[in-house]
């Protein structure tokens, strides 16, 4: 039977590659709808979502658009940035190598390789899309590897479930990048964003044709926001995570006897009830409040998951 | 006349050439004839494409440092070493002889203490040595198997003789590069390979299994194995994955396993305790259990004395069993062959001088300059001061060290090991090398048909372990 702590090794590396792949979609999003504003306002609110705004402050560096993108990007000493991710990701990987496929192994060292390239040459902002673009390429090709070879055991199940999660939590924390600010109750006439911004969304989330062949007239920021978070069929929308990770549960208790607890279904099952029944009116505030519910069910799960599997009574 | 090819060039000089001394048919047996027919850059071209190989596999020892984790290779060279069946049938022979010699020694100093009475070995020499352990005396393990996994360090003279350089029962190292080494091979350089017949190196992991299942506690069908490893951070931590992986056994740290009141041992896994009968263990003695040993070690679990007490657990390499491979106890193995086989040894030691007993001190003294000197106490050839190649004030200091300490100390003629050809940036070179074959214990013992050959990179260098520079090559037993 799979040791507690090769339980987590597997689940985190799940969560750190997703972690990569979703920070290099926030940083395209970010970058493909500020290059036309041209200014590094629009960068600020990542800083802000991530709780990382007193961090970069202490590196002492001027808020500006290469500066952020960096600190996410190739800042080792940054805990939330993509190539300390990598790193976290290939240790995991490393603690349970005699149980990935050696395809696995392969591709998240060379994957962390390259990330580290980053750090070498300082990017300049005009690089950033194509960096984005091909750290994403990477994180798909590691997901085939996976797909490919992985042994379905438990740890391939643990994998999944980790990555699940961190897609989900993502998620929400990308649409929020724009509706954080509505936190405030002291404002209220702030500008929701606009469709160009959906659309890059959209497009980040290989979903922007499927939704326009669901909703071909025209997009409304609620219906979009509705589709990336609740649509079934959109591989990185949140029900779409939420109904993978309810399945691996359910792979582990009846393949592998590893039988989720009470703390466990609870809060897997008050997650799908909230993705099942969101807002009517998917808009500024209202939207704002839906993400951060879904987080605090996102977190209980994870807590549900770590207290029963990874830190056990012996 | 042929063409002038890779080896037309290549001189070893007075050294005994393992690829093209005249015992094993000059430049003109299989392997000097297909190495023959490759060019310098083909081989370069070949040798880089593998060394990338081995760093994206991640086969690498890893080096920790403030500023992260680095992953190195073992340099490796692609020129394979060749043994012939019959200088393996020696091999084989020798290593046997030699380890079943070892586990006797073993159960008799922590049993009876004949060979100690009887005065063959120095009883001091023994019960004060630092890897003695009092803790096991009288204990009975299972098919009295003390050293389960035994490395016998090897060198070739001038004549092509094998000779012992050093016993290894404290978890050697070193064999998952011998079977990566020829995964590499078959990968990189199937050319090479082809039509030439070699014993297969590949079913290690099983027969590491099968040999230590049947040391399990007695009536204990299928025993779970598990290795047990300091972690991530051990250096050598790939290949506790490997044998882990290859063993298909749990790769457990301490902090993974707990003994019960009833000194059972268990593994915590996702649906609870799990019974554990075999420990494979890549931590030495003093971190085990810090119920009886060293109380601070984090890497072991309190109670496995306990249980190994209780006869509810096996721990390979038993407890104790590196008072063996001290350098000084290496001495006396031709007498402890022939107290307990009655036999000559297959393979002999290198001549060794030891400093405690007076006429060898005196001796050692007086020939400094000629001898290597070596500290008993130390692995990884880490303290080696080679006479011949020793400056005078290593030389003067060596004697003082020795004066003040001389039962910390052997000395052994300089022998020039034997070379193969390598490849070096000024295309084929000798270089020196030696080789440790794997030798498995359980009901019986079983060698590894192969074995690590390192290689000493350095021109003229014969110190050839990895921490001070040295490489390794895929090793090629033939087949009859």
């Amino acid at each position: 039977m799979l040791l507690s702590r090769f339980a987590e090794n597997a689940f985190w590396l799940g969560r750190y590659m997703e972690r990569v792949e979703s920070l290099a979609r926030l940083l395209w999003v970010t970058e493909s709808f500020a290059a036309d504003q041209d200014h590094d306002d629009a960068w600020a609110p990542i800083l802000s979502v991530f709780a990382d705004s007193e961090a970069f402050e202490e590196r002492g560096k001027p808020l500006t658009a290469v500066n952020v993108a960096r600190f996410y990007l190739s800042d080792t000493t940054n805990a939330n940035s993509a190539v300390f991710a990598g790193n976290m990701a290939k240790e995991n990987a490393r603690s349970i190598r005699h149980l990935i496929s050696t395809e696995t192994w392969r591709a998240v060292s060379v994957f962390y390789d390259e990330l580290r390239e980053l750090q070498k040459r300082r990017f300049s902002l005009s690089k950033l899309n194509d960096i984005c673009l091909s750290i994403r390429e990477r994180s798909y090709i590691h997901r085939g590897v996976m797909e490919a070879t992985s042994y379905r055991d438990e740890v391939w199940r643990f994998n999944q479930l980790g990555a699940a999660l961190e897609r989900a939590d993502q998620m929400t924390r990308l649409i929020d990048i724009k509706y954080f600010r509505f936190d405030r109750d002291d404002i209220d006439d702030i500008a929701p964003p606009d469709v160009a911004w959906w659309n890059t969304l959209l497009r980040s989330a290989s979903g922007y044709h499927a939704f326009q062949r669901r909703h071909p007239v025209n997009t409304d920021p609620a219906d979009a926001a509705r589709f990336v978070l609740c649509d079934p069929y959109l591989p990185l929308s949140v029900t779409n995570a939420a109904e993978t990770a309810l399945y691996q549960l359910e792979r582990l208790d009846k393949d592998f006897d590893a039988k989720p607890g009470a703390d466990i279904k609870k809060a897997a099952a008050a997650l799908k009830e909230n993705l099942g029944a969101p807002p009517a009116k998917l808009n500024g505030r209202a939207l704002h409040r839906y993400l951060d519910s879904l987080q605090v069910d996102i977190n209980s799960l994870a807590n549900a998951l770590n207290d029963r599997y990874f830190a056990p009574a012996a | 006349m042929g063409k002038p090819n890779l080896l037309t060039a290549y001189d070893a000089g007075a050294n005994f050439c393992e690829t093209t001394d005249k015992s094993v048919g000059g430049k003109s047996n299989a392997l000097s004839k297909r190495l023959s027919q490759y060019n310098l850059r083909t081989l370069n071209k070949r040798n880089s494409a593998a060394e990338r190989e081995l760093r994206n596999l991640g086969i690498t020892f890893t080096v920790y440092s403030d500023a992260g984790a680095i992953d190195r290779i073992l340099p490796f060279d692609p020129l394979p070493r060749m043994i012939s069946a019959e200088d393996w049938n020696i091999i084989n022979t020798g290593c046997i002889q030699r380890v079943t010699a070892l586990n006797e020694f073993l159960k008799d100093i922590y049993g009876k203490q004949k060979i100690l009475s009887d005065g063959v070995v120095p009883k001091e020499l023994v019960v004060k040595n630092k890897n003695f352990r009092k803790e096991v005396l009288g204990l009975k393990l299972a098919q009295d198997t003390y050293t389960h996994i035994s490395g016998v360090d090897l060198i070739r003279d001038e004549n092509g003789e094998f000779l012992v350089l050093e016993d290894n029962c404290r978890s050697p190292s070193g064999v998952s590069y011998v079977i990566e080494n020829r995964h590499l091979m078959m990968r990189s350089f199937p050319d090479l390979l082809e039509g030439i017949k070699i014993r297969p190196v590949s079913d290690y992991g099983q027969q590491l299994r099968r040999k230590l299942s049947e040391t399990a506690p007695p009536r204990v069908q299928n025993p779970n194995v598990v290795l047990l490893t300091p972690g991530v951070f051990n250096s050598a931590y790939f290949e506790h994955v490997f044998l882990a992986r290859e063993m298909g056994a749990a790769l457990v740290e301490g902090r993974d396993l707990v003994v019960d009141d009833d000194d059972r041992v268990f593994m915590k896994t996702i649906s609870g305790l799990e019974r554990v009968h075999v420990i494979y263990r890549r931590i030495d003695d003093d971190f085990l259990d810090p119920e009886v040993f060293r109380e601070d070690s984090m890497l072991g679990t309190p109670g496995l004395m306990r249980a190994l007490k209780a006869g509810k657990v096996t721990i390979a390499n038993a407890i104790g069993a590196g008072v063996a491979d001290d350098k000084a106890v290496y001495a006396y193995m031709p007498k402890i062959i022939d107290y307990y086989l009655g036999e000559d040894p297959v393979i002999n030691n290198v001549e060794t001088y030891i400093c405690r007993e007076k006429d060898d001190l005196a001796y050692v003294l007086d020939h400094l300059e000629e001898l290597v000197v070596k500290p008993v106490g130390e692995s990884g050839g880490y303290g080696i001061v080679v006479g011949p190649k020793a400056t005078k004030k290593e030389i003067n200091d060596v004697r003082r060290a020795i004066k003040k300490d001389p039962s910390n100390y052997i000395a052994q003629p300089m022998i020039s090991l034997s070379v193969c050809p390598t490849l070096t940036k000024n295309g084929l070179a000798p270089r020196h090398v030696d080789l440790r074959p794997y030798v498995l214990t359980g009901k019986d013992s079983w060698v590894l048909p192969g074995g690590l050959t390192r290689v000493a990179m350095r021109e003229g260098s014969i110190i050839v372990n990895s921490s001070q520079g040295g490489g390794s090559k895929d090793t090629w037993v033939l087949r009859k």
